[in-house]
């Protein structure tokens, strides 16, 4: 009964989260590492689209997540909510866009708000895991093309060809009558 | 002065003697062996202060101690096992062959991951972008969407605003991989009676 209403309370993440969370040993501990991670989020509603390390990417999703869900479900006259986005955004004309912007943008989604694609490594490297995180509905170029499209140049000249037989096959048919 | 530190040294030696001696004695009961008998031997405690001094260092510098050497030929099979590994259970250097050709350029990428030839493409524009973008808004308030217009594409707006989103300038041309359509060129302006060019729908 009890765990019903809390479980209400706070929006569901839509991606799959670590049971455990990431320490990211850091000179200033767990603060430290809050402040890091605050960066990378305010730099992820600022640009809308970052490359970043695997673990520090995949660590920033799901506090980025968490953040426009509860902005898409309380809105802007929530205490906590305004609080929560005031702590995660460091830079303050984003909170604007975040309620403004993003929560009107993802209203209607039913999937993440985020999108996580992982980047080429490039020979010879670090071969740390590079990623690109990017919020979906950006104005930039898609990274990811789709699997195949009507708009394709072979989709396109096949289309034409067979509208092409069509109307032959059309006119044979009118002559022969 | 100069008589104290050599008297001081001199005590110093006489201890790391004797305990190279106990040393010795420790390690071989019936006697040291014939490499160590120059750190091994026994000093006479009355003996002048420069003899001894010289001769333990001088001994010492000349021949030293001997540490741990080979004591016998490693074989030609053992030593190639030590180099490359067993032959059946050792990974080898093999071409890696676990790669997809990108259906867009052709560059090979792992599956699984961005092509990087594209990218690369897609950041350099995408970083021209952000920046644009980011100019844009400056300080103030993100209140609207942003929607990109290349050089060479014409929208006529008197608030700077296109169906409701604004615009920020992107001062490079537009790529012409990213467009709507691929039968409209997207990066080219018409005459210029034509006053409205439309960007085309995005992302
Ligand atoms: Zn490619």
């Amino acid at each position: 009964m009890n765990q019903a209403e809390i479980r209400k309370l706070i929006p569901a993440v839509r991606v799959a989260i670590n049971a455990k969370h990431r320490k990211f040993s850091n000179p200033k501990g767990p603060e430290g590492r809050l402040t890091m991670l605050r960066k990378t989020v305010t730099e992820l509603v600022k640009l809308e689209r970052v490359e970043l390390n695997y673990q520090r990417g995949d660590e920033a999703r799901g506090y980025a997540e968490r953040l426009i869900a509860m902005a898409i479900k309380h809105g802007d006259r929530h205490i906590p909510t305004m609080e929560m986005a005031n702590y995660w955004l460091t830079e303050k004309q984003l909170v604007h866009k975040l309620f403004k912007v993003l929560a009107v943008r993802y209203k209607d989604h039913t999937e993440s708000y985020t999108k996580l694609h992982k980047a080429p490594n490039i020979y010879p490297g670090f071969y740390r895991e590079r990623v690109v995180l990017e919020l979906k509905g950006n104005p930039f170029p898609p990274l990811e093309k789709k699997n195949s499209s009507h708009n394709w140049i072979h989709n396109i000249l096949l289309e034409e060809a067979h509208q092409d037989y069509i109307r032959k096959k059309l006119k044979e048919g009118e002559r022969s009558n | 002065m100069m008589a104290r530190l050599v008297e001081h040294l001199c005590s110093e030696l006489r201890l790391l003697a004797g305990a190279v001696d106990t040393l010795a004695w420790t390690l071989w009961p019936k006697g040291p062996p014939p490499m160590m008998a120059a750190a091994a031997l026994p000093v006479p405690v009355q003996y002048n202060v420069e003899q001894i001094s010289g001769s333990l260092l001088e001994d010492l510098k000349e021949e030293g101690f001997l540490w741990a050497v080979p004591k016998s030929r490693r074989s030609r099979e053992r030593r190639l096992t030590r180099k490359f590994g067993l032959e059946n259970k050792h990974k080898k250097m093999l071409p890696y062959r676990k790669l997809l050709t990108c259906d867009d350029c052709g560059h090979v990428h792992e599956p699984g991951r961005l092509c990087p030839n594209c990218y690369g493409e897609n950041k350099k524009i995408t970083q021209a972008m952000q920046e644009a973008m980011v100019t844009m808004q400056g300080l103030n308030p993100v209140e609207y969407e942003a929607v990109p217009v290349f050089k060479g594409e014409k929208v006529n707006t008197g608030d700077g605003f296109h169906e409701g989103k604004r615009i920020f300038e992107v001062p490079t041309e537009r790529p012409k991989w990213f467009s709507n359509r691929l039968t409209v060129k997207s990066n080219v302006t018409t005459s210029s009676d034509t006053t409205v060019v439309k960007p085309t729908n995005l992302a």
